[in-house]
């Protein structure tokens, strides 16, 4: 008889260190060594409570408001790690490119990928997909001096990124939709700047070759 | 049990909220003083600051408790990491970290975590700089910051409305 209040106490456990471990942030144990080269690290982390607790602050009857409150009581965190430098190669691309690898699995792919010869800003946005549906995204903007990676959990549409660009320090964005499976997401600093060019690899060529 | 034993439960029921938010604030002032080798600076009048904050109605705050620190150990054993995980371990799990600022080596750093609930939020800020530290405490109520997010300079007639 004993055995059933440890064994309630197992089931009650597992599901939630389940849950935890779902909703790890994907760049926790990535950054470290970024950090130890950063003259200054900001984190922001925003679990499923924190946002439940910040959603309750949005107005349901104000159109703006209650579109973005439909977005982020679904989404299970957002994390954002910017890292400033206090010069050029204090970060190398290989340590970008140990970033990158954690995103090179089945389920990431690279939507945008933008690219500044001018400013030597670059923009990187990742979504994860399982099965038909967006569960996940991550940015990565780097710029000469600062590094920020943005992650945002939960099922999030291409069109709801539009909707949060300009906060989290996620770049504005226009996203068209064009049938079925052919989301294109298009930088609004591209029609701006001429110098910046961009991929937009599809669902044929989810990797993109020069990563 | 009578009456006497009733009430004496009563206000030991009452309390307890109110010393377990003590006891996270007091925990993270001793983990400071226990890695600094230190006792928190007494600051004159704060306890009566306090109370006038209090008694003049801070919108959609309470529960204000500061701790100030004042040259603190150089030679203190660990590293800034050592320290975030010793602040974090003595707040418990309902606490999250939510921002997080630091600096390259021993620099200025900050640290606020989060403790919310369906009405209000517990917030600790933790800054260090410079041998120098402040441990902040404070309670936001949710219905209170909506009211002042929506309509920053008019709290006060919609509190008397209210009522």
């Amino acid at each position: 008889m004993r055995r059933i209040p440890i064994l309630a106490m197992i089931l009650a456990i597992v599901p939630a260190a389940v849950m935890a471990a779902r909703t790890q942030d994907w760049s926790s144990g990535l950054t470290a060594k970024l950090e130890a080269k950063a003259s200054k690290t900001v984190d922001v982390s925003l679990d499923q409570s924190m946002l439940k607790f910040a959603c309750q602050f949005l107005d349901p009857k104000d159109q703006d408001q209650a579109k973005a409150k439909k977005i982020c009581s679904n989404m299970q965190g957002i994390y954002v790690h910017s890292f400033e430098f206090e010069k050029e190669g204090d970060y190398s691309e290989q340590d970008l490119n140990e970033v990158r690898a954690s995103l090179k699995g089945p389920a990431w792919t690279r939507i945008v990928n933008v690219k500044s010869k001018k400013d030597g800003e670059n923009v990187e946005v990742y979504f994860k997909k399982e099965g038909e549906k967006f569960t996940g995204l991550v940015v990565i903007a780097t710029q000469p001096t600062s590094l920020t990676f943005v992650n945002i959990m939960g099922p999030i549409d291409p069109e709801d990124l539009a909707k949060l660009g300009g906060q989290f320090g996620i770049p504005e964005m226009e996203v068209t939709h064009d049938g079925k499976d052919k989301d294109k997401t298009k930088d609004k600093a591209k029609e701006k700047d001429k110098d910046k060019t961009q991929d937009e690899p599809n669902d044929d060529d989810p990797k993109g070759d020069d990563l | 049990m009578s009456r006497r034993g009733i009430e004496i439960l009563l206000v030991i029921a009452l309390a307890v909220p109110c010393f377990a938010g003590d006891r996270e604030f007091k925990s993270v002032v001793s983990a400071i003083e226990a890695n600094y080798n230190t006792k928190h600076v007494r600051v004159p009048l704060l306890g009566f600051a306090t109370f006038c904050l209090h008694a003049a109605g801070t919108p959609g705050t309470s529960g204000l408790k500061i701790a100030v620190f004042d040259h603190l150990n150089d030679s203190a054993d660990s590293t800034p990491y050592d320290f975030e995980r010793k602040v974090t371990a003595s707040l418990g799990g309902n606490w999250r970290p939510v921002v997080r600022v630091r600096s390259h080596g021993n620099g200025p750093f900050t640290l606020i975590f989060a403790n919310a609930d369906e009405n209000k939020m517990k917030m600790m800020i933790v800054e260090m700089q410079s041998h120098q530290a402040t441990v902040v405490q404070v309670t936001l109520k949710e219905s209170d910051i909506r009211k002042w997010i929506h309509d920053p300079g008019n709290l006060e007639s919609k509190d008397k409305d209210d009522e």
